[in-house]
């Protein structure tokens, strides 16, 4: 009998511990779910492997008192965890790093040679966040990307260290629109995954020209190993489904810096978010980023060298290695062989190139989005809301982005005037997507500038229904030339306009654009010339239409703009509409 | 998220023009190492979009001669052999240079001293980088001769 008391208390006592165990403090249970990416309803991790507990996704106290029971071998003793089967405790040293902490489970000696593996081959010292700057030939990264750059202890060379991306697994067989729509639909896996750093310079610094730009973090020595350890989590556990404007490359990774910064990084107050939110919100906590460095181009490099030198052939050619994937033609890899020969043959050592701060460092750049007061003499004077969502306008301050380039979204812009006598709240413009790519030529760079766009408008045109509105889709392609403070451009291409107001209810238009920018520190002036024909009725359907516009700096942020629009239509020039507006816009 | 994901599902219907949203990373070599072990094949670049301009020279990396661990980190008796393929082109002109980051990262892979490795390769670009065709394999082969040929060079390097 006595024999079965003490079981009954000892069972008591264990379960008793078990269950008192698993309830943390608020604070605690905050990191807990930090670790989990617990949102409130349910895990971001879309991965079964990250669970040890069934409904571990939705409910992470079910996860808690499992994990604990696993690793107390009250449950589960010979299940392995993760992409390679280990040990509770090495799939999930963060996890298990952090109970402990707590005092809710004790250490124990266990051997985790994969992870220790990593560990001491990555050896982290410092972190920085590397922002890989826009790639204008693909709309999918003009907003550009972000990885995380570990340094090794033990070494001085940025190459030889090892850097962390999130990234899309996507197969190749996908059509354009199947990766849109993936993309938008969260139809790709997102993974964590390490390489050493020299991969990710060969793909975006060399292969794509990006500029790189390194935000040094400041953190000790216990943040970044649990930082690491929770890495380790995620590469071999979890995924995540991807989406292109929200849970991207740089919303993960700031749940990632999240797990060891006293308090989460801003997000930004709006629907979207772009790898520049994450530099902004780094650079917005105070102390947190201790330098920022910087890895030009193959594109920077050339404009810095001097073409006819034998340095600077060199560049060139290995640049156009690049561009070509390693097929130069046999002209061209022979005065390579030969000039690379002849530079060995001289002996002496180049010097390395040096580069003021880049103008494209994103923590320079305004915020995405943009809100806007106005007022417009159309409509006998009309109050104006504009809003807009994207990356860069051609009006706004280039600092910190690629000069004179375009990426709206979604972007509608309300009157309130007269209509047909009355006033009346109107929708006068819904750009829904606006990208543009005016790339100056250069002596190593011969890429075209184009321009494309889908919009709904109000016509300008006074002799049709200016309370109408028309759809309107654009594609232009021509060149630039010019450089970052002045640009000028021309381009060809067509305008698909639709509305009940044009014969058949359409008009296709052959189009050309001659547009003008010119960018100060503290102003900036865009104007654009376009003319329009029917191709059904070219003779006698045809009209140009100006935009002036001016915009004046207050701070990155805090913008006030002059718009002046000027229509002609037709053979003689006829004046047929024109618009005045002033606007004050904030971004945020 | 869901009806942030509503909202734009129709403006992203024009960017498929472009047949190239970004999956992030296009790279290859070391990389997403479980896909690796559990497909027991090739590396990642075979499962990943070409999406952008990908660095030419890497597409012939597989594991096993690359190098590469199932967990993404490269083995340290390939660290040269992983360096040399990936950056190939880049030493090649840094070599004729007299030295830069991507000859002194070899140099340091190879225990060499720094300055002395630069000086050595430079000198003997000719007998370094003999043809277009050469393998990482054959380069590295070809480096470790010249600084086994320059007693004071190889007296401090540690791979020899």
């Amino acid at each position: 009998m006595p024999f079965f008391k003490s079981l009954f208390i000892l069972i008591f006592i264990v379960k008793a511990a078990s269950v008192s165990a698993a309830f943390l403090s608020p604070e605690a249970k905050g990191r807990w779910h930090q670790l989990l990416h617990f949102d409130g309803t349910e895990s971001r991790a879309d991965d079964e492997l990250f669970f040890v507990h069934p409904e571990g996704k939705y409910n992470p106290q079910l996860e808690l008192e499992r994990f604990i029971a696993i690793y107390e071998g009250r449950a589960d003793q010979q299940k392995k965890f993760g992409r390679f089967n280990l040990e509770l405790s090495c799939a999930f040293p963060a996890r298990t790093q952090f109970l402990i902490k707590e005092g809710i489970i004790r250490p124990k000696s266990v051997k985790c040679s994969e992870w220790d593996k990593w560990k001491e081959e990555v050896s982290p010292s410092a972190l920085m966040v590397v922002f890989s700057t826009a790639y204008p030939n693909n709309p999918g990264s003009m907003f550009g990307h972000t990885f995380l750059r570990f340094k090794k202890a033990s070494s001085d060379k940025p190459l030889l260290d090892y850097s962390a991306n999130y990234s899309a697994l996507t197969t190749s067989d996908d059509s354009g629109f199947m990766y849109a729509m993936k993309g938008i639909f969260g139809g790709y896996r997102g993974y964590f995954d390490l390489h050493p750093h020299y991969m990710l310079v060969n793909d975006y610094n060399h292969s794509e020209n990006r500029d790189l730009i390194e935000y040094h973090l400041n953190l000790n020595q216990s943040q970044l190993d649990f930082l690491f350890a929770h890495l380790w989590e995620l590469y071999q556990t979890s995924s995540f489904d991807y989406y292109f404007t929200w849970e991207n490359c740089s919303y993960h990774l700031a749940e990632l810096l999240n797990i060891v910064l006293d308090r989460p990084l801003d997000l930004p107050h709006r629907w979207f978010y772009l790898p520049v939110d994450l530099i902004h919100g780094l650079m917005k906590r105070e102390g947190l980023v201790s330098t920022i460095t910087q890895r030009a181009s193959q594109k920077r490099v050339l404009r810095k060298v001097d073409r006819q030198s034998l340095d600077g052939k060199i560049h060139y050619l290995n640049y156009l290695k690049f561009q070509k994937k390693g097929k130069l033609s046999e002209e061209e890899n022979k005065e390579f062989i030969e000039t690379l020969r002849e530079r060995a043959k001289r002996g002496e050592s180049s010097q390395p190139l040096e580069f003021k701060p880049f103008e494209n460092q994103p923590h320079l750049a305004h915020e995405a989005a943009r809100l806007a007061l106005g007022y417009s003499q159309r409509r006998e004077g009309a109050l104006r809301l504009k809003y807009r969502s994207g990356y860069h306008e051609f009006l706004s301050p280039d600092q910190g982005l690629e000069s004179f380039s375009q990426f709206l979204f979604l972007s509608p812009t309300l009157s309130l005037g007269k209509v047909e006598g009355r006033t009346k709240v109107i929708l006068d413009e819904f750009s829904l997507i606006e990208i543009a790519s005016l790339h100056p030529v250069e002596y190593f760079d011969r890429q075209l500038s184009w321009k494309v766009g889908a919009r709904y408008e109000r016509f300008l045109d006074e002799s049709r229904c200016l309370d109408c509105g028309r759809f309107q889709g654009e594609g232009k392609m021509g060149f630039s030339f010019g450089d970052r403070g002045v640009i000028m451009s021309f381009l060809l291409g067509g305008v698909a306009e639709i509305s009940g107001r044009f014969q058949n209810s359409y008009r296709l238009n052959a189009a050309y654009e001659l547009l003008f920018g010119a960018s100060f520190k503290t102003l900036k002036l865009f104007s654009s010339f376009e003319g329009r024909a029917n191709i059904e009725h070219f003779k006698d359907d045809f009209d140009h239409r100006m935009n002036l516009g001016l915009s004046g700096f207050i701070s990155k942020n805090n913008t006030v703009r002059l718009e002046f629009k000027k229509l002609w239509a037709g053979r003689n020039w006829r004046a047929s509409g024109d618009e005045l507006a002033l606007e004050w816009g904030v971004a945020f | 998220m869901k009806s942030k994901v509503g909202l734009i599902s129709l403006f992203l219907v024009f960017l498929s023009f472009s047949g190239q949203i970004q999956a992030a990373d296009s790279s290859s070599g070391c990389g997403l190492g479980w896909a690796v072990f559990k497909k027991n094949s090739l590396i990642s670049s075979a499962l990943r979009a070409t999406t952008n301009a990908m660095f030419f020279n890497t597409v012939a990396m597989t594991f096993g001669t690359s190098g590469c661990a199932r967990h993404s980190i490269v083995q340290n008796d390939k660290k040269a052999l992983h360096f040399m393929d990936a950056n190939k082109h880049q030493l090649m002109t840094e070599v004729a240079m007299g030295g830069g980051e991507y000859v002194s990262g070899l140099g340091t892979l190879m225990g060499c001293d720094e300055t002395l490795f630069a000086q050595t390769l430079q000198r003997n670009y000719g007998e370094v980088f003999t043809g277009e065709k050469q393998s990482a394999r054959e380069l590295v082969n070809r480096v470790q001769a010249q600084v086994l040929l320059n007693k004071d060079l190889a007296a401090g390097c540690a791979i020899l």
